[in-house]
């Protein structure tokens, strides 16, 4: 059977740097970075002092109906598909939603609120929780919430899958369009940061130590120290691609080729090799083709390290200087919702013909075979590879292709 | 359904429930109508509103397991566990590098949560809290625990669907398969009761203080339980080419969700039967080749009618002569295992002729009006069963089996 093609057709980012589309595009493409000393929770007992937090959101403005309780998960969720579904052009009073599938991916979910459902118990004992928090409280809240307001009550899937969530989320989309199964996917996923992931991060040693925004070290960076973590939101609507131009519909891109891999106990160069070059095959093209790797890297000492040795080696079968880029120092590791806002950026970066400075790199670090801009880089983009990765080992990658 | 899509059959099975350890044990237990309820001994109840649940007390981590586990959750145990189990019915770890192309799908609710309360309670400053489970707040942990073990190079996941986990993880593993990302997906669903669960589930109203009973007129809700299964699922014809048993196929599957409200099922079950109905056409099945439902069955007074009003919308009048049957009555509800259990015993309902009872039954309901197989298990010759599972949220889920050897034409 002719396999279909699948169009991305909508994009709703939300993350430190903005909300929407274009306000998303220009501070990754201007390099404005979202990062800040942290203020909405207490970070004295951490050694890390940087996030990049969504700050002062209003959901109000992107709630189909009025709530009188959503987690701030729930919140950035509900403004990315609100954000995706008008930047799709698609009418919300009319499509076929038995249709139209939901793929929604999160690593810590509303633990927020389940965190502050099962204060009350430590505090005062099972008598004095408050039930109308629990079910606010579990992985798939937010999805199921989306689904009820926007009627969506077709295929629904909420992966629970770590970093790379929504990655998956995206990737099961993309099969299930490309077999047939269905015409149209919101894809994509969220996560927030509160002082409970932010502490443990911390205690694992994965945060940077950088105190200022100024002494912020990039990923790839020679001097790096660890991550920055960040709140995000990505919805991304997919079309299967002949009904995308039937309808009109803008085409940012063509998902044209996904790859899951694990590698137990952690991500390793040739588990990461793995993945992208079946990502690449699987959009009949071969690695020469990639204009642009939208890299998992995020500042992390060995992760970092593991990614750059693979694009190094892929490089080196493609027989070219390979450009990566990431945005992990303008909107924070976003941990599940990052493959989606990975995929936002490929978009804005397709569309402006621009790579941009990575942010925070000072002095890269050497690979052969691999660029990583201190200087934007101008030209056009017609394949784009994405990597997301799990600490853990799992391993999505995606083509996408102008 | 697209006729080039690959057939998925079933190849190796895990239990590990309240009423048995092990699938036989469990299968024995559930067919003579045990029941798995007691008082909860791993937390004190006394100020919750309700004390008894399906605790497992007898599981210990086989030896050669308790090295990879670590100090992981009981949780995860009880999913590694089974896993364990049905890797070995399926004859797979004699096959070195079946890694190479295999998968992991799990599902959970609560995953590891059991122990991030430690970890919550150092952060709110409380006494004797070492801040354990740190990790567990990413569920992911578990699929990697079980990739460790079985060097599993294709995707290993963790989905959340609430308790409609155990059926969404064979859903959506089964797509990992059709897509061609893996030829032999380990999928489960697991969860263990803790205070975090307990807590947060009596406060949702749904309860029942002595036991569950389904479709009886006086029921009055479910009972939490604990546990895992797993249920490996494997490219038709890559089980035929290495000589691997073969417990059933997986003749259609379906997960949607009812748009409709976070704990109350869409009016007259439509939700659910749009699942069904979504499964019997991704299986291209006539409903009528439905030979028996395993319910989802919880015991609460909105489910059992709603899900009652959902078959017959799916099955009209077919609906009657299709034998269903709760085993939450003897299980409890085992949270994110559920769907995965009742898959087993789907499967083993098929393989035995056996339909295990729906118990703790007394008093009719006239809402609930089908032929529910009541106290006794009954003799059935089955080669086609659906198993229906929902969960908080909206989310449903459905799994048909039939008989390994048929087809469409002949079901």
């Amino acid at each position: 059977m002719q396999k279909r093609r699948i169009a991305i057709t909508g994009l709703g980012p939300l993350a430190a740097t903005g909300t929407g589309r274009d306000d998303f595009g220009k501070a990754v493409l201007s390099g404005r970075t979202g990062v800040k000393p942290v203020s909405l929770f207490d970070v004295s007992a951490s050694r890390a002092k940087l996030a990049a937090l969504v700050e002062n959101f209003d959901v109000g403005p992107y709630l189909p109906s009025p709530k009188t309780y959503l987690d701030r998960h729930s919140e950035l969720a509900f403004g990315a598909m609100s954000l995706a579904l008008k930047d799709s052009g698609i009418d919300p009073a009319n499509f076929d939603r038995s249709d139209a599938g939901l793929f929604f991916g999160t690593a810590y979910g509303n633990m927020e609120t389940a965190r502050l459902f099962f204060s009350d118990f430590l505090e005062k004992g099972p008598r004095f929780v408050k039930p109308v928090l629990f079910p606010h409280a579990y992985s798939n809240t937010t999805a199921s919430l989306l689904a009820m307001d926007y009627g969506l009550s077709g295929y629904h899937v909420n992966f629970s899958s770590g970093w790379v969530s929504s990655a998956l989320a995206m990737l099961q989309a993309y099969d299930m369009i490309r077999h047939g199964r269905l015409n149209l996917a919101f894809t994509g996923g969220c996560d927030i940061v509160n002082q409970a992931l932010f502490a443990g991060l911390d205690r694992e040693r994965r945060l940077g130590t950088a105190s200022a925004v100024e002494s912020l070290r990039g990923p790839y960076d020679a001097n790096r120290s660890g991550f920055v973590p960040g709140d995000g939101a990505a919805i991304v609507v997919l079309e299967e691609y002949g009904r995308a131009v039937a309808r009109g519909a803008h085409i940012a891109g063509e998902l044209a080729g996904c790859s899951v891999v694990n590698s137990p106990g952690g991500p390793t160069a040739p588990a990461s090799l793995r993945a992208m070059s079946s990502a690449i095959a699987e959009a009949d093209l071969g690695p020469g083709d990639i204009d642009l790797v939208v890299g998992h890297a995020s500042g992390d000492k060995a992760i970092d390290a593991v990614e750059l040795e693979a694009i190094s080696s892929l490089a080196k079968e493609a027989g070219r200087t390979l450009t990566a880029f990431s945005i992990k120092t303008i909107v924070g590791e976003t941990t599940g919702a990052a493959g989606a806002l990975q995929v936002c950026t490929a978009a804005a970066l397709i569309s402006a013909g621009l790579i941009p400075a990575i942010y925070g790199l000072r002095t890269p670090e050497a690979a052969a075979g691999v660029l990583l801009p201190t200087e934007p880089v101008a030209g056009p983009i017609r394949a784009v590879l994405v990597n997301s990765m799990d600490p853990g080992g799992s391993i999505v990658s995606f083509v996408i292709k102008s | 359904m697209s006729s080039s899509q690959p057939r998925i059959v079933v190849t190796g099975m895990g239990a590990v429930t309240p009423i048995g350890i092990g699938v036989e044990n469990f299968w024995t237990a559930v067919c003579r109508g045990d029941q798995g309820i007691r008082d909860v001994a791993r937390f004190d109840t006394k100020d919750f509103p309700f004390s008894r649940g399906g605790e497992i007390r007898e599981f210990a981590l086989p030896r050669g397991l308790r090295d990879i586990a670590g100090d992981t959750d009981i949780a995860n145990q009880f999913m590694l566990a089974a896993a364990e189990e049905a890797v070995a019915d399926a004859s797979l770890a004699s096959t070195d590098s079946f890694g190479k192309s295999a998968g992991v799908v799990l599902s959970t609710n609560f995953g590891g949560y059991g122990t991030a309360e430690d970890y919550f309670a150092m952060l709110q400053g409380r006494p004797n809290s070492g801040g354990r489970g740190f990790r567990e707040l990413s569920f992911q942990v578990c699929s990697d625990l079980l990739a460790r073990c079985w060097k599993i190079e294709g995707p290993s996941v963790v989905l959340s669907l609430s308790c409609s986990s155990g059926s969404a993880a064979i859903a959506a593993g089964a797509w990992f398969i059709r897509a061609g990302r893996a030829k032999v997906v380990i999928t489960g669903g697991y969860d263990a009761l803790s205070r975090f669960a307990w807590s947060g589930l009596s406060a949702l109203r749904t309860m029942a203080k002595d036991s569950v009973r389904p479709f009886d007129l006086n029921r009055s809700g479910t009972i939490f339980s604990e546990g895992a299964g797993a249920v490996i699922i494997e490219e038709r014809d890559h089980a035929l080419a290495r000589g691997a048993k073969i417990h059933a196929e997986l003749a259609g599957c379906g997960m949607n969700n009812n748009a409709y409200h976070m704990t109350a099922p869409a009016k007259e079950g439509a939700g659910s039967a749009a699942a069904m109905r979504m499964a019997l056409a991704d299986g291209g099945l006539d409903p009528a080749s439905v030979d028996h439902v395993n319910a989802h069955g919880t015991g609460t007074k909105p489910n059992d009618v709603t899900e009652t009003q959902a078959i017959k919308a799916v099955f009209g009048e077919h609906a009657r002569k299709i034998p269903v049957t709760a085993i939450k009555s003897s299980t409890g509800h085992m949270m994110g295992a559920a769907g995965s259990i009742e898959a087993i015993a789907s499967i083993l309902s098929i393989r035995d002729g056996v339909i295990p009872p729906t118990i703790n039954f007394l008093t009719p309901d006239p809402e609930c009006d089908l032929d529910y197989v009541l106290n006794e298990k009954r003799a059935a010759n089955l080669t086609t069963v659906l198993s229906n599972s929902a969960g908080i949220g909206g989310c449903n889920a459905v799994v048909i089996f039939r008989k390994h050897g048929r087809s469409n034409a002949e079901a």
